[in-house]
């Protein structure tokens, strides 16, 4: 398994497409500091009566759930478009060693550059915020907790990696996931309360504030929240691996 | 060693194998023969776990790929060069290979200095020819030192020297006590490399052979040119041979065309010194003796016709 981990490793940061991705999560920055800074203006133009800044995480959570989703992506639809799958199946046991290898390899990989990034966007939240009394400081137990779920919450970056393995196509694999992530987000404007709060609350962004504690975040604690960000994962994980394990290379 | 035990392999409504059992020993070069779309490919992807058998089984070094410890210490292949991923360098593909398997930087240096690509180790695959993918997926096959090689179409791509490269390494594979499998759609390219013969068409074994068989077994006649034809096929056939005149039919590779008052025979079942002999003591002259060999190429199209 460490074996395989070395292997999935060098894999991941031989190729030009994963600096690529990570580069691009940068753009959740831009966004949070765009964000914040006009929340701030209009704090300042009418005062104390808009939504606040807070942490700032809410503005990029949809766009970082996509990118490093795009990182689990790519760690083997690459593979599957050039046929190197089969090489790759050739070298390891069991087909669902490799699946496990990769997925231990992209979520450490998102959660890392998760935290980092959650913590950048939040000082840059706050940079925009100034002093003004609409942010978030980190002594708040509720700010510090929704960074650092933020950046946990990464890791379900193996959604992308599951997709990837089921459609076997790198274009299908990205709409599959930015469906997925998106679209409660969408039906649940169209459905009457509570269904609307329920289904809002199942997206990977929300079910990440809610891992955090972060106050009306969604309709599930911190527990239930973990509990059903892991099924997602692990439900994924396991359909990937009865397919590569069952299917034709 | 390579065991095929009554393999069948269909797709969807396509019978891509049927009931081929074979098997390859270590210390020879197998060559495994076929047409386009003979399901050569389709047996290694097998042989290789890599896709289930309908029904059969494929066993390498007596247990099913996907039981193997240590695989890429038993089991080498190379199935398509292009298949890779072009982003990475030489070296990162072998070593994240090498790491897969538990092996060291040092076997990567080695295969890499094997097939001849230190040079191009860390330029990036694609940039590659296809010589060099070539070069470069053989390199993988042997990076973990396996005794069973597994290589579908090796040659594809290479130029005359990495070809006279390959072939000299894969007989000295073999001569080190390993396994080697090799597909070729071209009975004169594998018959130059290989041991051993197993030849399918439509996914069924025609023939499970060796080249020196294979070319006794299609033994061709003997050309005689003579002014006296009419006599000296009279005199042969009373010998027991088999006479054919109608060489307009044929096409002869002839070192001058037959002149006037000359006539051709083909004749099967004397050899060339029996025929001079009978044609002397019979006084028959003869312009032309020419024993003739069906190319293997030939006789590869006549068995999967």
């Amino acid at each position: 398994m460490i074996n395989l981990l070395a292997s999935e490793w060098l894999k991941l940061r031989s190729l030009r497409a994963t600096a690529y991705v990570l580069a691009s999560t940068l753009s959740a920055l831009a966004l949070t500091g765009l964000a914040a800074f006009s929340v701030s203006r209009y704090f300042d133009t009418h005062g104390a009566g808009g939504e606040p800044v807070g942490t700032g995480l809410g503005f990029s959570a949809d766009l970082t759930a996509v990118l490093f989703g795009l990182l689990g992506v790519l760690a083997i639809s690459g593979e599957y478009g050039t046929g190197m799958i089969r090489l790759t199946l050739i070298t390891v046991g069991r087909p669902w060693i490799l699946l496990l290898a990769k997925a231990v390899v992209v979520a450490t990989v998102a959660a890392v550059v998760g935290q980092a990034l959650a913590f950048a966007a939040y000082l840059t939240a706050q940079a925009a915020v100034g002093g003004r009394p609409i942010g978030a400081s980190l002594s708040e137990p509720a700010a510090l907790s929704e960074v650092l779920a933020t950046g946990v919450g990464s890791a379900a970056a193996v959604l992308g990696l599951g997709l990837a393995t089921l459609l076997r196509s790198t274009p299908g694999a990205i709409v599959a996931l930015a469906g997925l992530l998106l679209a409660p987000t969408m039906v649940e404007r169209f459905l009457p309360a509570p269904w609307n709060d329920w289904t809002g609350s199942l997206t990977v962004p929300s079910l990440t504030r809610q891992l955090g504690g972060v106050p009306d975040s969604g309709a599930f604690g911190p527990l239930a929240a973990t509990m059903i960000l892991a099924g997602y994962v692990l439900l994924t994980l396991l359909a990937a691996s009865c397919a590569i394990t069952r299917r034709d290379a | 060693m390579i065991e095929v035990l009554d393999l069948t392999k269909v797709y969807g409504s396509t019978r891509a194998v049927s009931g081929l059992s074979f098997h390859a020993e270590p210390g020879q070069v197998t060559g495994f023969l076929g047409p386009n779309g003979a399901g050569k490919s389709t047996t290694m992807r097998v042989i290789l776990g890599l896709h289930a058998p309908t029904s059969g089984r494929a066993l390498i070094n007596g247990v099913a790929k996907r039981d193997l410890r240590h695989p890429m210490r038993e089991v080498g292949a190379m199935l398509d060069a292009t298949e890779v991923q072009g982003g990475r360098s030489a070296f990162d593909h072998l070593q994240a290979l090498a790491h897969a398997g538990g092996l060291s930087s040092r076997r990567v240096v080695h295969v890499l200095e094997e097939v001849g690509l230190t040079g191009a180790a860390r330029k990036r695959i694609a940039g590659f020819s296809q010589g060099m993918r070539q070069r470069l997926g053989i390199a993988a096959a042997l990076l973990g030192d396996p005794g069973v090689l597994i290589l579908d179409e090796p040659v594809n791509g290479l130029d005359p020297d990495g070809i006279r490269r390959l072939r000299a390494l894969l007989r000295s594979l073999a001569a080190e006590g390993r396994t080697v499998l090799l597909s070729s759609h071209l009975m004169t390219e594998i018959s130059l490399t290989a041991d051993k013969l197993v030849i399918i068409s439509h996914g069924r074994l025609i023939e499970d052979t060796t080249v020196a068989q294979l070319q006794a077994r299609f033994v061709g006649d003997v050309l005689v040119r003579s002014p006296h034809a009419t006599r000296l096929a009279g005199v042969l056939e009373a010998a027991g041979a088999t006479v054919r005149r109608d060489t307009a039919a044929e096409t002869i590779p002839r070192s001058a065309a037959p002149s006037a008052g000359e006539e051709e025979l083909l004749v099967t079942g004397l050899s060339a010194a029996a025929i001079g002999d009978a044609a002397l003591a019979s006084g028959c002259a003869v312009h032309e003796l020419t024993p003739r060999r069906a190319s293997l190429e030939e006789s590869f199209l006549e068995l999967t016709r």
